[in-house]
């Protein structure tokens, strides 16, 4: 028990894992209808050192979270709808985010810690989840499975809990339910397949403050990753005790 | 909006109404499993009579109103079905007894819960939530074979305070997924074929047919609904008819 | 133990209680896909001599038997490294054994649909969680991985402060190759003579051998879970997820 803490911080803090929890499940309800403007406009702090992570880099600044979550989401969210509005014209007028996919990163597993200063909180969760879409411009359905870990912070700021800090580290990704995700992924190491054609290049953006790679899909050759390890009880926000450090958390 | 301010002992109160509310919603579903639904019903669902009334089962094809018509269908109806299964396994293997001990032979349900949002109104009488599940369903085909089933989707659920105790009031299920394992979901065709649907068959007739999901335009009808912080509880908020489901559709 | 006759006070303690049981069981659930099994006994159990492990096949009973599982489990990544840096030695060969140690597994067991209850006397606690899981093993086949679907049902007791795993069910309805449907017979992948060693690999049999769960298959009836936690005043007041011995 927290009994070094005063009552009223206890409740505080205690209110403060539950807002970990909620604020982190509507990011996934958010996210699935491709909502960013509404994610990151509402539940994501506008702070210089917030950040934004995923397997091929770290975004920081809230400008610069923006322009990679919302800007280019909604990009490719609108390309989408554009490969499909003459297939399926019933779509016209809708909003063309929802329509591009579910990417659905459901939360289980949950480890939430909050500081004892009741600032911040940090919680990780295992994240097995679907990225699915009915209508495509191939004309065909996709289902694939996507199993990610997340490590997020979050702050108190004017009486509410938001996002500070995200990463998102994908692990296991197939086919819902055709493939073996594990046999595949040797077959290939054993007879690796010409490169696709067209295939993209590695992601430049000048955005990126911390490019990639930081996390690495499973393969059986894959050393065990640790890359957002879980919380553990904390006083304060510092360099120990984050997601993305900075040299604020040390002043 | 819940735009009360709550004291420290009202606080940490209304952290355990969450964590009752979720713990409601998981016991539902080891019952689910369980194929406990009588028990179901009973134990966790309102009682009142004036509760009982305004009850709701929910799915993309309609609703059930009233807890007299939900457990007809939720409960005889399953049962009707788990009989015929027994009827078929008994008379083609007769090791299988046809008592009804064996009900349920062959068969395995699950609706794991995760990705929990809640919240608990300002006036503290009623609760809403949303969860993923990423669950499967399984039945006996008769001749000693079993058809599986991935059923994934979003469960809403709207709860009720009766004397002190949180009771399920509303639900609607919302499967998005349904494909078996060792295929895959591109596979299947882009609209449901008419009877081609598992879950849309198992539903039955409900009280008000009516399309409060439509899993083509993927989450766009946002039904179920993700809970926003609310004081007290309308239909328009909630998992049933008068719930906003169509706005999204230009016409 | 009725909320509304316990101070504020009571209500965060037994809330805190309630998010370390949680905290814990998520710690351990993936102390498993980071192959920390070499520490897990120590880490997460009970110092107590009754400690319990029940799966599918039986319960593992005391201290030395679930430390010999956890031990069995290191071995066998050990080996598991070893068989795959041979076979891949363009990729692996140039990396000693203890820097591959972990590689070929990956053993994801989620946990949610969680009911717990804690005593009225905070010294013991009961969960169980449904974990929906998938995990890659080295095989016989080589890599290959599964959908596996069970529950955990866990007795805690707190020591010293902290708590500690007294007695865990884990069980099983559904360990099938992913790709292959869990309801029809599973078509193996060809064994690959590069992973022969595997075989005499077993894990310890368990100290009593009992089908505690029988997987999934049509000829199965419907399979009851175990009980659900309900409200209790001390541990001596309700039932145990541990083996007890038949009378």
């Amino acid at each position: 028990m927290k009994t070094h803490l005063s009552l009223s911080q206890r409740i505080h803090n205690a209110v403060g894992s539950q807002q970990a929890e909620n604020i982190h499940a509507r990011h996934s309800y958010l996210h699935g209808k491709s909502f960013a403007k509404e994610e990151w406009g509402r539940i994501w702090t506008k702070r210089d050192d917030c950040s934004w992570a995923h397997a091929f880099g770290r975004w920081r600044g809230f400008a610069n979270v923006w322009y990679g979550s919302v800007t280019c989401y909604d990009a490719a969210c609108f390309s989408r709808f554009n490969q499909i509005y003459e297939i399926y014209p019933q779509v016209g007028g809708m909003d063309p985010r929802p329509l591009s996919e579910v990417s659905c990163h459901t939360l289980v597993t949950d480890i939430i810690e909050v500081a004892d200063d009741g600032q911040t909180a940090r919680a990780y969760f295992l994240t097995p989840g679907l990225i699915y879409s009915t209508l495509n411009g191939n004309q065909k359905k996709r289902c694939a499975y996507l199993w990610e870990r997340y490590g997020a912070d979050f702050v108190y700021e004017d009486g509410q809990w938001k996002f500070l800090h995200e990463q998102v580290c994908p692990d296991i990704f197939g086919n819902l339910d055709d493939v073996n995700w594990a046999h595949s992924k040797y077959e290939m190491l054993k007879n690796p397949p010409p490169p696709p054609e067209g295939a993209m290049p590695p992601r430049k953006d000048q955005r990126l403050q911390d490019p990639g790679p930081l996390h690495f899909d499973w393969t059986p050759i894959q050393k065990v990753q640790d890359t957002v390890p879980w919380p553990v009880p904390y006083a304060k926000m510092d360099n120990n005790n984050t997601y993305t450090k900075c040299d604020c958390y040390d002043e | 909006m819940n735009t009360k301010v709550f004291s420290d002992d009202e606080q940490i109160r209304r952290v355990w109404d969450m964590e009752e509310v979720k713990d409601l919603m998981a016991r539902r579903a080891y019952l689910y499993m369980q194929s406990l639904r009588r028990e179901e019903i009973e134990t966790l669902w309102v009682q009142k009579p004036e509760n009982k009334e305004t009850a709701v089962f929910g799915s993309n094809w309609g609703f059930y109103l009233g807890l007299d018509n939900i457990s007809a269908w939720y409960v005889g109806e399953h049962g009707n079905l788990r009989q015929a299964q027994l009827d078929a396994i008994a008379k083609n293997d007769p090791s299988v007894k046809n008592i009804p001990e064996n009900l349920g032979f062959g068969s395995m349900i699950a609706a794991p819960l995760s990705t929990a949002l809640v919240e608990i109104a300002g006036d503290g009488k009623t609760a809403q939530g949303l969860w993923y599940s990423i669950g499967q369903r399984t039945d006996p085909n008769g001749d000693g074979t079993a058809s599986a089933h991935w059923v994934c989707g979003k469960i809403g659920a709207d709860f009720m305070k009766e004397d002190g105790v949180w009771k399920i009031w509303r639900v609607v299920e919302a499967p998005d997924i349904i494909v078996e394992p060792g295929t895959a979901v591109a596979d299947q065709p882009v609209f449901w074929e008419k009877g081609a649907n598992l879950m849309e068959n198992l539903f039955g007739t409900p009280t008000v047919p009516m399309t409060a999901h439509d899993p083509t335009y993927n989450w766009s009808d946002s039904f179920p609904p993700a809970p926003e912080a609310y004081y007290s509880y309308s239909d328009e908020m909630g998992n049933c008819p008068g719930g906003v489901h169509n706005e999204w559709r230009p016409y | 133990m009725i909320k509304a006759m316990c101070s504020a006070e009571e209500l965060v303690g037994r809330w805190e209680e309630r998010r370390e049981i949680k905290n814990l069981m998520g710690r351990y659930a993936v102390s498993f896909l980071l192959k920390r099994e070499k520490t897990m006994f120590g880490d997460f159990w009970s110092s107590r001599e009754d400690v319990s492990m029940g799966l599918n096949d039986g319960w593992y009973v005391g201290r030395e038997a679930i430390a010999d599982w956890f031990a069995a489990i290191d071995q066998a990544t050990a080996l598991k490294a070893k068989l795959l840096k041979a076979d891949l030695p363009d990729k692996l060969g140039d990396q000693d054994d203890a820097s591959l140690y972990g590689i070929g597994d990956f053993d994801v067991k989620p946990l949610g649909t969680p009911v717990i209850e804690l005593a009225d006397d905070l010294q013991t606690a009961k969960g169980i969680w449904y974990s929906q899981g998938s995990k890659a093993d080295v095989t016989e086949a080589g890599p290959v991985s599964y959908w596996t679907f069970g529950v955990f049902a866990v007795d805690f007791v707190c020591e010293d402060g902290a708590w500690k795993i007294w007695h865990l069910q884990y069980l099983e309805d559904v360990k099938c190759l992913c790709g292959q449907s869990w309801a029809a017979e599973q078509t193996p992948f060809p064994e690959n003579p590069a992973f022969a060693a595997l075989k005499d690999v077993k894990l310890p049999e368990p100290t009593v051998k009992v089908t505690l769960r029988e997987y999934y298959s049509p000829s199965r009836p419907l399979a009851k879970l175990p009980r659900l936690p309900e409200p209790y005043a001390t541990f001596a007041d309700t039932f145990s997820y541990g083996y007890e011995k038949e009378a």
